[in-house]
């Protein structure tokens, strides 16, 4: 058996079978997933401390205590750490099987992600705007890379959550779409807590 | 074949209300008072950048612990083995390049300022 075996399972069954190496579907799916996580944390963790290393060298451009606006990323940190929490009601919901409670949480996530990609993208156009684009300096480079990358993340995990939205509507709570529902929540808690570092590390500290 | 029951699976997951009103509170209060600190300049810039950096890694813990169930997997803790190793290869890749790339600073500045 080459398969790994999440659950410790010693007891082969009462005619000799081996256990079926399938029936820790959820939770392989979840390790998988969480695996997947890890490594985009690792992703995140190179491009901070590349942001970290490049944030002096504007090239004579404009400094980021001069670009950066914090009441801006204050709303962006409320929106997403409150968008996280109905995130979790959503799973919360489905376990009790209140569909009206689940796609009412759904939709709350969905706009409050939309509200935070919304502020993200102007202040991105205003950057722009002003000729401060990502070609100005090293600076300029890390930081859209970072928050750039954060942001895409956000965009492909408001897609999931359309399509994930759909399923669930049309084949009700399943064990497949509950495991989806569950790996969404996980991947967008995650996003979270990679914004808190940006918030902290990017725009407290660069002010 | 055995099948997994949706209640079986919904059995073991761990979040609850009262753990998402702890973290959400306690992550909004951190972050206000990072803002605060902040916006109002109420201490020095070396000490507001340690404050910063230290409610930072604690709200992270705070939304590892609450959101992620971090530390909460079964036997054989996959999931916190695979978290545990993921925060070693991050301090060795941050920890590592700070340390490389500023003392590569260091040096260069320094033979150039003395040319």
């Amino acid at each position: 058996m080459t398969s790994l075996t999440i659950y410790h399972d010693p007891e082969i069954g009462s005619e000799g079978h081996i256990p079926d190496p399938h029936q820790d579907t959820f939770a392989k799916t979840t390790l998988g997933f969480w695996l997947y996580l890890m490594t985009d944390c690792v992703l995140f963790g190179s491009l901070f401390i590349t942001y970290a290393v490049l944030h002096k060298s504007t090239f004579g451009g404009p400094t980021s205590a001069e670009l950066f606006d914090l009441k801006t990323a204050f709303l962006e940190t409320v929106l997403l750490l409150v968008s996280s929490v109905t995130c979790g009601f959503a799973v919360l919901s489905s376990l009790k099987n209140q569909r009206t409670q689940l796609f009412l949480s759904l939709m709350a996530t969905f706009a409050l992600g939309v509200s935070f990609l919304m502020v993200e993208m102007h202040e991105f156009h205003m950057l722009l705007q002003e000729g401060h684009g990502w070609d100005k300096s090293a600076f300029l480079s890390a930081f859209f890379t970072l928050i750039g990358t954060h942001g895409l993340h956000i965009t492909f995990g408001l897609l999931w959550l359309i399509v994930m939205a759909m399923q669930i509507y049309f084949s009700g709570i399943t064990v497949a779409t509950f495991r989806r529902l569950v790996l969404f929540s996980m991947f967008w808690h995650f996003l979270d807590l990679i914004w808190i570092f940006i918030y902290s590390f990017v725009y407290l500290l660069g002010v | 074949m055995h099948k997994e029951s949706l209640q079986q699976i919904q059995k073991e997951w761990h979040g609850s209300y009262k753990a998402y009103a702890i973290g959400f509170a306690l992550s909004l209060l951190l972050t206000l008072i990072a803002f605060a600190i902040v916006i109002t300049k109420a201490t020095s810039p070396q000490l507001q950048s340690y404050i910063v950096v230290a409610l930072a890694f604690t709200q992270a813990i705070v939304q590892s612990f609450f959101f992620l169930h971090v530390g909460r997997s079964s036997y054989p803790y996959w999931e916190d083995i695979a978290f545990g190793f993921m925060l070693l290869v991050l301090v060795i890749i941050t920890g590592g390049s700070l340390w490389i790339m500023f003392d590569l600073n260091n040096r260069v500045m320094g033979t150039m300022g003395g040319m």
